[in-house]
């Protein structure tokens, strides 16, 4: 076998290549230190100190004293600072021309970021062609850029929670909400306009509900929402108020034998079979109306309760039929009370 | 143009001539946006309307503005990280007008759909370099020499910079260094963590 062909190379040249290399002489002690080694603990001298007083080998396991980093030669080897921080650090030996020693080649591996902090290194303790600056680059640039983009994630959440509590339509029938009705009512009620107000609960829903569970009840509430769409015009408002409670806002009209034709026919559509599978859902409703014309001073939660009170009536007469609110009703309404008007 | 770029603006803009003066001019643009998201695309139209309008309403030239952008960039602790991502393109003034050309590489492996002008330099004699961005808007020139002023502070060193007549297309910019150490300049540490 030919001679391995060997090349001088000073100590400086040494610590401009590998500013992280330690030169391990065949007395186990340390001949030279790199820059960034030395800087790694705090600019002490390390030459004279047996390497392995400085370093612990922690991998491969065993290898504690110079023959055993020699025979380790080039494999990777994973060690400790001997240092408060116990700096983890990775290298490879590579054995010396004559059984002269070992050179080491160290480097920081995972913990590169914290070395980087603890020991206050700077670009010019790297070797030009170490990549660490251009990770450093990198994990700030990235940190950065997902640090907007959890920012416009949390304000998208933000403004989607805002909408939500927002919404004016309720999700399931598509029907206008509880808060569009306020808002509704508000303007009405502000402009001095005339309009009836009927408040529509539905009848046996929840025997539907627990016999034929609760998705048949969705569909019976997306068919009543259909009715009730069907026969107000668009200028109205049908809200949905409650589980089985709808409210209707008729504007413009407070003609007493109008609203009792419309009651009737809606009552009748409701009480339309709506078929769940081979099943058949069967309801009715009962409602209450009262208009604003009944009213010097109408405000909306009066007209409400009023509207509330007219239908418990409808439904102490045996539901399925409407009622007008009137004094004849009085405020003890949910008490049995004559009926006013029957459907 | 990416958000990042019309944040960064906004920003300057509020540092320095206050909130309600860019609120009131974005609300002027009558554009249907309110605020600017870093990581959206908006229509350039709109960001060089808002460009236009924040010049008139202060009465000063645009030119003098993006300069006083450019500066902002480097040295308002705002944009500390747009600094501190400058910085890392080397260890001294003229180490980092040679990364300059990596720059929009750099950029894109952080942000990949921001994209910023291609920039060339050429070492002439004694310091001398220019700089020539082809295919950038003039805009471009007031904003560099701006950011290049406030870098050559934050190195310590001692610049002369102005934009020369391009050879036609796209922005040139003369470098001149006349010291490298002219003064501390400010520290840059690696990282920003505080040490273990």
């Amino acid at each position: 076998m030919r001679a391995k062909r060997s090349i001088a190379l000073g100590a400086a040249g040494l610590d401009t290549l590998m500013p992280m290399h330690v030169v391990v002489g065949a007395d186990g002690r340390i001949v030279q230190a790199g820059r960034a080694v030395t800087k790694v603990v705090q600019g002490e001298s390390l030459v004279g100190d047996r390497f392995f007083d400085r370093f612990e080998l922690r991998r491969p396991r065993g290898a504690a004293d110079l023959p055993a980093l020699v025979r380790r030669s080039g494999q990777k080897l994973y060690l400790r600072l001997r240092d408060a921080h116990r700096t983890p650090l990775i290298g490879t030996g590579v054995a010396l021309d004559n059984g002269r020693g070992v050179l080491v080649n160290l480097s920081f591996g995972m913990a590169v970021i914290d070395a980087v902090a603890r020991f206050d290194l700077a670009g010019s303790d790297f070797a030009a062609t170490d990549l660490t600056l251009e990770m450093l680059y990198l994990v700030e640039a990235k940190s950065a850029a997902m640090a907007e983009s959890r920012k416009l994630n949390d304000r998208l959440h933000g403004a989607k929670t805002v909408a939500e509590a927002e919404a004016l339509s309720d999700t399931l029938t598509g029907l206008s909400n509880r808060r569009a009705l306020d808002q509704v009512l508000a303007r009405l009620l502000e402009r001095g306009a005339a309009f009836t107000l009927m408040h529509l609960d539905l009848d046996y829903f929840k025997q539907v509900n627990d016999t034929l569970g609760h998705a048949a009840g969705d569909l019976v509430l997306r068919k009543v929402a259909q009715v009730l769409q069907a026969e107000t015009r668009p200028g109205d408002v049908v809200a949905r108020v409650g589980g089985d409670e709808f409210v209707i806002v008729f504007n413009g009209v407070t003609d007493r034998a109008r609203l009792e034709n419309l009651a009737g026919r809606l009552i009748r559509r409701l009480e339309a079979p709506v078929s769940v599978g081979d099943e058949t859902a069967r309801i009715s409703a009962s409602i209450g109306m009262v208009s604003s014309t009944h009213y010097e001073a109408p405000t909306a939660d009066r007209m409400i309760e009023d509207a509330d009170v007219a239908l418990y009536a409808s439904k102490r007469r045996g539901r399925a039929c409407f009622t007008f609110f009137g004094p004849d009703l009085g405020p003890q309404a949910k008490s049995p009370a004559p009926p006013v008007q029957a459907g | 143009m990416h958000g990042l770029v019309i944040r960064a603006f906004e920003s300057f803009m509020r540092s320095t001539y206050g909130d309600g003066l860019w609120d009131d001019l974005v609300l002027q643009q009558d554009a249907g946006v309110e605020t600017f998201e870093p990581m959206f695309h908006y229509d350039d139209a709109l960001a060089w309307a808002l460009l236009g309008a924040s010049a008139a309403r202060l009465g000063k030239p645009v030119e003098a503005l993006l300069e006083d952008f450019g500066t902002f960039l480097v040295a308002h602790p705002a944009s500390e990280r747009v600094r501190r991502l400058l910085r890392f393109g080397g260890g001294d003034y003229e180490d980092f007008l040679a990364s300059l050309e990596d720059l929009s590489g750099r950029v894109r492996l952080a942000v990949p759909d921001l994209v910023l002008p291609e920039l060339e330099l050429d070492e002439g004699d004694n310091g001398d370099y220019r700089l020539h961005a082809a295919r950038a808007p003039d805009e471009l020139a007031p904003v560099m020499a701006g950011l290049l002023r406030a870098l050559a502070d934050d190195y310590g060193a001692l610049v002369l910079i102005e934009e020369v007549g391009g050879a036609g297309d796209g922005v040139t910019m003369s470098v001149r260094l006349l010291e490298r150490a002219f003064s501390e300049g400010r520290g840059f540490a690696l990282t920003q963590r505080a040490a273990v």
